[in-house]
């Protein structure tokens, strides 16, 4: 007799949904932050999050945002071990690869992109993220306030104060004889 | 400068990523796919466990002595190699007689419920499978394929916790817990075991006899059907088994001794005290036999030994005809350390926070590859797998490290949080009457709150927390504050001014707080009595119910009330209860009873996970759901929340609970990290606030009023509303300090 066919759960359907439906943009959220191998790792850790809780991933439009800020915190401790990890190879020596370049790195493309990129660089980490949750994720205010942790009213003028901190860090870079001529790469070599 | 739509326009185009190709993401969705198929079921909300002690003594009492005794040594001078002189025969045995075992069952029931990230002990299997004793069941991760599989009573371990774990020559793996133990073959066949067995170490000779050391000195022999008890070379002073055993190829039995004091062997009819073949004093700690029969010990430190006295000796090699000593001067990290050998013949020896390997007759030492010290095992590789510090296992091959950490399967504390039984929790809360959610308010546009109110405006009276009490109306973007005079005001949001109110009636002494009714658009005050506030007649009137007889008797509402969406009832924390309040009806319902612990507690709610969290200084941070009753204990507070002259924040339009410790640290409760991991910049200046509130139109907290001074120095007070910018840090005086 053939073995019966294994039923999905209830759970596992309802992940697999979520999963279809977001993990490309899940996964494309790392990979503008962190290095390919990494953005994997991360994209998995953020998935089984929401397979663990599958019962409090909230429906329809509030998904992905739920997602989201799951994968915020789960970037938050990739990078503290990663800082871990970086001590153990210093210490180790000699075990440890370079990581990939970051894409910021690039997509360097010319002066004017530089400068912009390093004033987002330089900008707090809570006003970077609302300018790329805003700009590279594409999310309505709404979405970025559940992201957040904050109402759309409070989402709507972070973003303002941040794009505003941009512009003049962005002027800061601009004119700094320091800033000008040099790569990212560059920069970073010295 | 470049504008605002510029500059996103401008980083827009900068999108590193714009398409994903479908062969890389093919590849993200298997590596999902095989993190998810490792992990447990699906469940609720991850449950932390409390920290248990492991019952076993042996077990800790060698762990501990193995790590201080590490850490304690670190520096020790370096000792020269040295050949040890020979002796071909024993100087000195103890001729045993075998006797059978009794069969004893344990004492008392084995504990339950540990966890599978407690890693007691690691075996690795001919195929690489590596299998693990832990608080939580047999774990064998499936190297190859990554997934692990976890096996508890429900296949037919005697208990979940597991003491020590090894694979025999023939493959079959052994498992010992407290009073049994199993054996795997495809399954698991349970045995029950001496009491005496109960001791830290057993191992299986080529011939399948398994052999085990416990007591003081005893040695047991399982032939499969029988135990029989063996005594021990009997010599006063050796103290106990270390917990660390080797069998030879050749059947002989190798055990070393806490303290370092002894290395025995016993071949089947006599003992050897191996302090009569040659071997340095101070040894042996633990012992391995490589598959050629060379033997290898490590010694630690004698606590008793002079402070001038010479320090260890590093590890001995024992090839049948000497010994021979290793010292950091031949290689080695330091001279402390575990040794284990793998089927290769492979060694390592593990030292506190670093190992060292020898091959080819040199040692290589790693530093910064470290263990929990409480096992290590070879892969047939060669690979070192040891017990991690941060759960699971962790291998180390010479050139990377690979960690294995299990999912942890929720599984019931040893000391649960008692809350009300199935049954007993009201399942009022849990009836959807809630009106509609009305949409929140917003500033008009423009509006700079950080802009201070009119100056010299009136406001409410200084006080004391806990006599004052705020609570946010989010639809209409006020505030409403009752001073320490029961007096009633409201704060505009937007405009940073108090308005007073008529009114009468108030209860006085907020123990209970403020908490705005979405239902009814009222609030309510919760002190010795109840009362409600009408906005709309601008008219407080005292609650017919409190006091009213029942449960309600002694009611004495403490460490705040919240606004429960669902429901549409206010829940208030009752020094042993949780209560339920319908302002239209005005009538109070007995819910449940609070988790123990928690008498003492400040209340606030997660829309986002539906939990009450209760804060506590006697008790750590826990969740209640109030559909059910089921209780969450999380592992952590942050340090400054505590109850006693804490309070707490939830207001209706909120993401989460804003709560302010003894020392004045405003903490965020994270729905996703389950932590209170989002802190801020304390206030300057002014300690002790009257209230606090959150404002979630602006996304900021409202400081209200502040004491300071006292114990000593002259109290001071100040009427002055400070703002806490939730997303800067930022402090801001809105409603300066009246001259």
């Amino acid at each position: 007799m053939a073995p019966m066919p294994v039923q999905n759960t209830d759970a596992e359907q309802r992940y697999e949904a979520v999963f279809d439906r977001h993990h490309e943009q899940i996964y494309a959220y790392f990979k503008r932050r962190v290095d390919p191998t990494s953005a994997r790792d991360c994209t998995a850790e953020t998935f089984l999050v929401a397979w663990r809780r599958i019962d409090d991933v909230p429906d329809d439009e509030a998904t992905l945002p739920w997602l989201y800020r799951v994968a915020g915190n789960v970037l938050r401790n990739e990078r503290r071990s990663r800082r871990r990890a970086s001590r153990l190879t210093d210490r180790i020596g000699g075990i440890g690869r370079e990581s990939a370049p970051s894409p910021e790195v690039i997509v360097v493309r010319r002066e004017e992109d530089e400068h912009l990129l390093r004033a987002l660089e330089s900008l707090r980490p809570a006003d970077r993220e609302i300018l790329l949750l805003a700009v590279w994720e594409e999310l309505p205010f709404s979405e970025i306030a559940v992201v957040l942790g904050c109402n759309a009213h409070a989402a709507s003028q972070r973003l303002y104060r941040a794009t505003r901190r941009l512009g003049e860090q962005f002027e800061r870079e601009s004119r700094s004889p320091a800033g000008r001529g040099r790569s990212t790469r560059e920069k970073e070599a010295t | 400068m470049i504008d605002h739509d510029d500059a996103l326009a401008r980083l827009r185009d900068l999108n590193p990523v714009t398409g994903i190709d479908p062969e890389e993401l093919a590849g993200v969705v298997a590596t999902c796919e095989r993190r998810r198929r490792e992990a447990p079921d699906a469940g609720p909300i991850r449950l932390v466990r409390g920290r248990r002690a492991w019952s076993w003594r042996p077990v800790v009492a060698f762990a501990a002595a193995f790590v201080v005794v590490i850490a304690a040594l670190g520096l020790l001078a370096l000792l020269g190699g040295a050949d040890v002189p020979v002796v071909d025969e024993p100087t000195t045995t103890t001729a045993v007689t075998p006797t059978t075992a009794p069969d004893v069952l344990p004492d008392d029931p084995a504990p339950v419920g540990g966890s599978v990230n407690e890693v007691w002990d690691v075996a690795v299997a001919p195929d690489g499978n590596v299998w693990m004793a832990t608080g939580g069941g047999v774990v064998m991760w499936d190297v190859a394929t990554g997934i692990p599989r976890t096996y508890t009573v429900a296949d037919g371990l005697p208990t979940s916790e597991v003491a020590e774990i090894l694979v025999a020559p023939d493959g079959n793996v052994w498992a010992k817990g407290r009073g049994w133990i199993a054996l795997f073959d495809g399954s698991w066949e349970a045995l029950q075991a001496p009491q005496g067995v109960d001791g830290p170490a057993f191992g299986v000779a080529p011939d399948g006899t398994l052999w085990a050391v416990g007591g003081e000195n005893d040695l047991y022999r399982f032939d499969g059907v029988d135990w029989q008890v063996i005594g021990g070379p009997g010599l006063e002073g050796v103290g106990e088994w270390s917990g660390s055993i080797a069998i030879g190829p050749d059947g002989t039995l190798w055990a070393a001794t806490n303290m370092s004091k002894g290395l025995f062997s016993f071949d089947g009819t006599s003992w050897t005290n191996h302090a009569d073949t040659g071997l340095p004093p101070g040894f042996a700690l633990t012992v391995a036999v490589a598959p050629d029969g060379t033997v290898w010990a490590s010694a630690e430190d004698d606590p008793n030994a002079p402070s001038s006295a010479e320090p260890q000796p590093g590890i001995v090699r024992f090839d049948g005809t000497s010994w021979t000593l290793f010292t950091t001067a031949d290689g080695l990290y330091a001279n402390l350390a575990e040794v284990t050998v793998g089927s290769d013949g492979t060694l390592w020896a593990i030292h506190d926070g670093a190992v060292s390997r020898f091959a080819d007759g040199a040692w290589t030492a790693y530093e910064g590859v470290s263990g929990s010290g409480l096992a290590a095992t070879v892969g047939p590789d060669g690979t070192l797998w040891m017990a991690s510090p941060y759960g699971g296992v962790v291998g180390f091959d010479g050139e990377s490290t690979t960690q294995f950490v299990v999912a942890v399967e929720e599984a019931p504390s040893e000391e649960p949080i008692a809350g009300p039984s199935p049954g007993s929790w009201d399942q009022i809360l849990a009836t959807t009457t809630a009106a509609p959610t009305r949409p929140i308010a917003n500033c008009p546009v423009g509006t700079d709150v950080a802009t201070p109110g009119p100056t010299g405006q009136a406001r409410p009276r200084p006080g004391y927390i806990g006599n004052a009490a705020a609570a946010f109306d989010p639809t209409s973007g006020r505030v409403y504050y009752v001073d320490v005079m029961g007096e009633t005001w409201t704060f505009d949001v937007c405009t940073n001014t108090w308005t007073a109110m008529a009114a009468s009636g108030v209860v006085i002494d907020l123990f209970g707080g403020l908490v705005f009714d979405v239902d009814s658009n009222r609030v309510v005050a919760l002190g010795d009595t109840v009362s409600i506030y009408d906005p709309t007649t601008n008219s407080w009137a005292q609650s017919r119910a409190a006091g009213a007889g029942g449960p309600l008797d002694d009611f004495w509402p403490v460490g705040g009330a919240v606004y429960d969406p669902v429901s549409g009832l206010v829940i208030v924390g009752h020094v042993y209860d949780v209560m339920a309040y319908d302002v239209d009806s005005d009538s109070w319902t007995f819910v449940g009873t609070k988790p123990q612990g928690l008498i003492g507690h400040l209340l606030g709610y997660s829309p986002d996970l539906d939990r009450l969290i209760f804060l506590s200084d006697t008790a750590p941070t826990v969740l209640l759901d109030p559909r059910s009753g089921d209780v969450t204990q999380l592992e952590m507070s942050p340090p400054q929340i505590v109850g006693g002259f804490g309070s707490i924040s939830f207001t209706p339009g909120s993401d989460t609970a804003y709560a302010i410790g003894e020392d004045d640290e405003i903490c965020a409760f994270d729905p996703v990290a389950l932590d209170w991991d989002r802190c801020y910049p304390r206030r300057p200046g002014i300690r002790h606030p009257d209230a606090i509130v959150h404002d979630p139109i602006n996304d900021r907290i409202l400081w209200i009023g502040g004491t300071w001074g006292g114990w000593g120095e002259p109290e001071q007070r100040t009427d002055a509303v400070w703002s806490l910018d939730l997303e800067t840090g930022e402090w801001t005086e809105v409603v300066v300090t009246s001259p």
